[in-house]
């Protein structure tokens, strides 16, 4: 009886991201037997490129959630910058594409600085500010671009859709991406605090912790990653699409979820989202190759975020009866 | 030692809504003593060092701190003019670690403005070495037991080297051992010139460590003790202002009945095993013991909050299994959560809605509630507990702690009840109402009612209870009854030292 009032916990730097890569695996390694034009070179780069939009704006999604909150209106981020790409960045001069990088950027991490004050400062839920903040940006997209169209520099978006076997321009910017945010999250003060006020903000705020200002940072990386993962997908596009982003907004969280980010906050890891991500990817490119009803995707998505979680549930259950050493 | 007052607080006056939680309070401290506050709960203490901690500001007074006035906006304001604060409750994230929680806004790097674990994990094995500690720096808070919750938060705010350091309850988790450590460590930091404000409930620890008392009451100064003085019986006069005779009733002439409510065998994995003991007809039972030990697991499982996995649980003849809360309010159970705020009251809803919830069925005909049966019910009940307030319609929210916990009471006297439980009777409940809370408790005993009490304040288990039972890592040590009760005694059992349970007929 020493180990009296266990509460149950992962741990949170540990968690459960090898149980993701290992599902990933299994699940490559399943469509790798079955389909020997699944394993060429050609389709695990292909399968990369389409993931990687995900993966970055699900990074910026899972800091928000690990904060403590949510941010609906990544999404209409995505849109809103691939329209300001397109009308911006048209001619290829560096002027022009520098200028048009910098307002695409700007507008992102200026939505997800509103989002942020929204949240902190007028203290209205982060469901209902992101949730406005959303369809804000869906209007201003409309009002840049009522229709697809518009055009992006092709030197720019050639550079960005550059391809060399796995290797990519985009797969690069996943990594920097990745990087700078681990860097952020594990070995800076702004990490600890995000999982602190995750955890409970008033105990948080009682230890010194600056909450409002890190819960904002959240936000601006949120945007920040919405705003590069817009680009990614004007440069593939070539256009810019006043709804091209609205599924990011769901998917993020899904890809989240599955990565093993507790939506309580306060628990999960940017490294298990983009495995999150990736499995996403993954499914919808391999029904495709299938020949599976584009609408059963949606189907086969939800089965998987439920049953993440189931095995998340069990795995969490097992471990506080280890805890309790039953 | 220093006879400059290193911290003087004046004329602090502090408003909620509804109560003035202080009122034109002074109080100070010098570097190098022992400045210990002691009251009842509700008298003040948290509040005043929640002040010099940042987290409350007044709305009147000064703070003043080596001698220039201060405003301590936040907790890094108080962190900067050297205060340290190791807090009542457990107030950590459970979701980091040793090492996290004890840097958390005072991160160290190292020279590319990147953290430097090694350098603080080696800090805690420092601290380890000098406190005689063996918190492993990289478990995480949520799996350790709540006294190495406690030794966390003390090694934070030793960590800080602060000039004051204010411990609030900092023994109501630890064993008998434990706190003897703290007390070295605190003779420590004393001679090496920390100024200390001691808050506890534990009369006898002040005695031994205090250099100086500060005795507040109902959120008034009542007076200062210098050493030598410091007695016991003096504390009490002052923190009560009458004798405890007149604070307890007297119940040497009540009668018990038969078993009204038994346990056997209960078993909670990971926090009780094997639990029995039981209840009579109009016996107030008393469960005492350091903060975690099991006892709240117990009543929680008893009244079906909690799942058990061995044991049964007999209430009024009828037995109950785990879980199913309405099944036992059918049966007659009552409990008064410890967490009124939280888990009891719906603040925002009227004193009728509040006390009527339990009982609904008995105003209802054909699942319509019958309003002027109802109001009947809750009206007789507003008189019969003396619960002041406008009109029964009156939210809940703007009650003082007294008239809550009588709301409280009021909703499961309403069901009729023939075991009650009450967890914390007296929490956040001024003195005047906590001598009506007993005389009530008192009265319903009378009609046959069997008490369940939980408590964390010694005076007020030994006080009120008919019988003690002591709780220590899921276990009861010992059994004692109301004349034989002393700290001595109880402080004992609590540190794990079993006891000779009476052998009852």
């Amino acid at each position: 009886m020493s180990n009296i009032r266990i509460k149950p916990f992962r741990n949170p730097k540990v968690g459960s991201v090898a149980v993701i890569y290992g599902l990933l695996l299994v699940v490559f390694a399943g469509m790798a037997v079955v389909s020997p034009s699944y394993r060429s070179i050609e389709n695990i780069g292909n399968i990369i490129v389409q993931c990687i939009p995900l993966a970055i704006v699900s990074m910026g999604q899972t800091i928000v959630i690990i904060g403590g909150g949510i941010d609906m209106s990544v999404g209409a981020m995505i849109s809103m910058s691939t329209c300001i790409a397109a009308v911006t960045m048209s001619s290829d001069s560096a002027v022009s594409v520098g200028g048009g990088l910098a307002r695409v950027l700007l507008a992102s991490s200026g939505a997800g600085l509103l989002n942020g004050l929204g949240v902190n400062s007028c203290k209205v839920p982060p469901l209902i500010t992101t949730l406005s903040m959303m369809t804000v940006l869906s209007g201003i997209s409309l009002a840049i671009l009522p229709q697809a169209g518009g055009r992006v520099s092709k030197v720019f978006a050639d550079f960005m859709m550059l391809r060399a076997g796995v290797l990519s321009v985009s797969l690069l910017i996943l990594i920097c991406v990745y990087l700078l945010l681990r860097r952020a999250m594990y070995h800076s003060g702004f990490g600890n605090a995000v999982y602190a006020i995750g955890n409970h903000q008033g105990i948080a705020a009682s230890m010194g912790v600056k909450v409002k200002r890190i819960s904002i940072l959240t936000y601006v990386a949120a945007g920040v990653c919405a705003g590069v993962t817009g680009l990614l997908l004007a440069s593939r596009m070539r256009i810019g699409d006043p709804v091209i982003g609205t599924s990011f907004g769901l998917d993020s969280i899904t890809a989240s979820a599955i990565g093993g980010t507790s939506l309580n906050g306060g628990e999960g890891q940017v490294s298990g989202t983009i495995a999150g991500a990736f499995l996403i990817g993954m499914l919808s490119n391999m029904m495709n190759i299938l020949g599976v009803n584009h609408f059963y995707q949606y189907v086969l998505k939800g089965i998987l975020l439920v049953a993440a979680m189931i095995i998340y549930s069990i795995s969490n259950t097992l471990e506080v009866k280890r805890h309790a050493g039953i | 030692m220093n006879t400059q007052m290193y911290l003087e607080m004046e004329h602090i006056t502090k408003r909620f809504p509804g109560v003035t939680a202080l009122s034109d309070v002074q109080f100070s401290c010098r570097l190098g003593e022992v400045h210990a506050l002691v009251g009842e709960n509700g008298a003040g203490k948290s509040t005043l060092m929640n002040i010099l901690g940042g987290l409350a500001a007044p709305d009147e007074g000064t703070v003043r701190i080596d001698g220039h006035e201060v405003l301590i906006r936040d907790p890094n304001v108080s962190f900067s003019c050297g205060i340290g604060f190791v807090h009542q409750e457990s107030n950590l994230l459970t979701n980091l670690t040793v090492c996290e929680n004890i840097f958390l806004a005072r991160e160290i790097y190292s020279g590319r403005r990147k953290l430097d674990q090694e350098k603080m994990r080696s800090q805690v094995q420092e601290m380890n070495d000098r406190l005689g500690y063996h918190l492993d720096p990289d478990a995480q808070v949520g799996n350790l037991k709540l006294a190495d919750r406690q030794l966390t938060e003390i090694a934070r705010a030793v960590m800080q080297n602060p000039k004051i350091l204010i411990m609030d309850e900092p023994t109501a988790a630890l064993s008998k051992q434990e706190v003897k450590r703290l007390f070295q460590i605190i003779e420590t930091l004393k001679k090496s010139g920390v100024g200390i404000i001691y808050i506890s409930h534990r009369l006898e620890e002040i005695i031994e460590i205090a250099d100086r008392v500060t005795v507040l009451k109902d959120g008034k100064y009542v007076g200062g003790i210098q050493k030598g003085d410091i007695t016991r019986d003096k504390m009490i006069s002052m923190m009560v202002g009458r004798t405890l005779k007149d604070i307890y009733p007297d119940r040497r002439d009540v009668v018990f009945g038969e078993e009204m409510l038994k346990i056997e065998g209960l078993t909670i994995p990971g926090k009780v095993q094997g639990i029995s003991f039981f209840v009579r007809a109009g016996e107030i039972v008393g469960l005492g013991g350091l903060e975690g030990q099991g006892q709240r697991d117990v009543v929680r499982a008893v009244f079906g909050v909690e799942p058990f996995s061995a044991g049964t649980v007999t209430a009024a003849g009828v037995q109950y299994r785990s879980g199913g809360i309405a099944k036992r309010i059918r049966g007659k159970l009552g409990y008064v959560t410890d967490d009124r705020r939280g888990n009891g009251l719906i603040l925002g809803q009227s004193i009728r809605k509040n006390a009527s919830i339990a009982s609904l069925k008995a105003f209802s005909r054909a699942c319509f509630i019958q309003g002027k049966k109802e109001r009947q019910a809750v009206k007789e009940q507003m008189e019969l507990l003396q619960i002041k307030a406008s009109s029964m319609e009156q939210e809940t929210a703007t009650l003082s702690g007294g008239n809550q916990q009588k709301v409280m009471l009021a909703r499961w006297l309403l069901v009729h009840p023939k075991v009650l439980i009450i967890d914390e009777p007296t929490k956040g409940v001024d003195v005047g109402a906590r001598v009506s809370v007993y005389q009530i408790i008192n009265d319903l005993t009378k009609v046959g009612i069997a008490v369940v009490i939980l408590t964390s304040d010694m005076l007020e288990l030994m006080g009120v209870s008919d019988r003690i039972l002591m709780f220590y890592e899921g276990q009861i040590t010992a059994e004692i009854l109301h004349d034989d009760a002393t700290e001595e005694r109880l402080m004992q059992a609590a540190s794990g030292v079993v006891q000779e349970v009476k052998e009852h007929e």
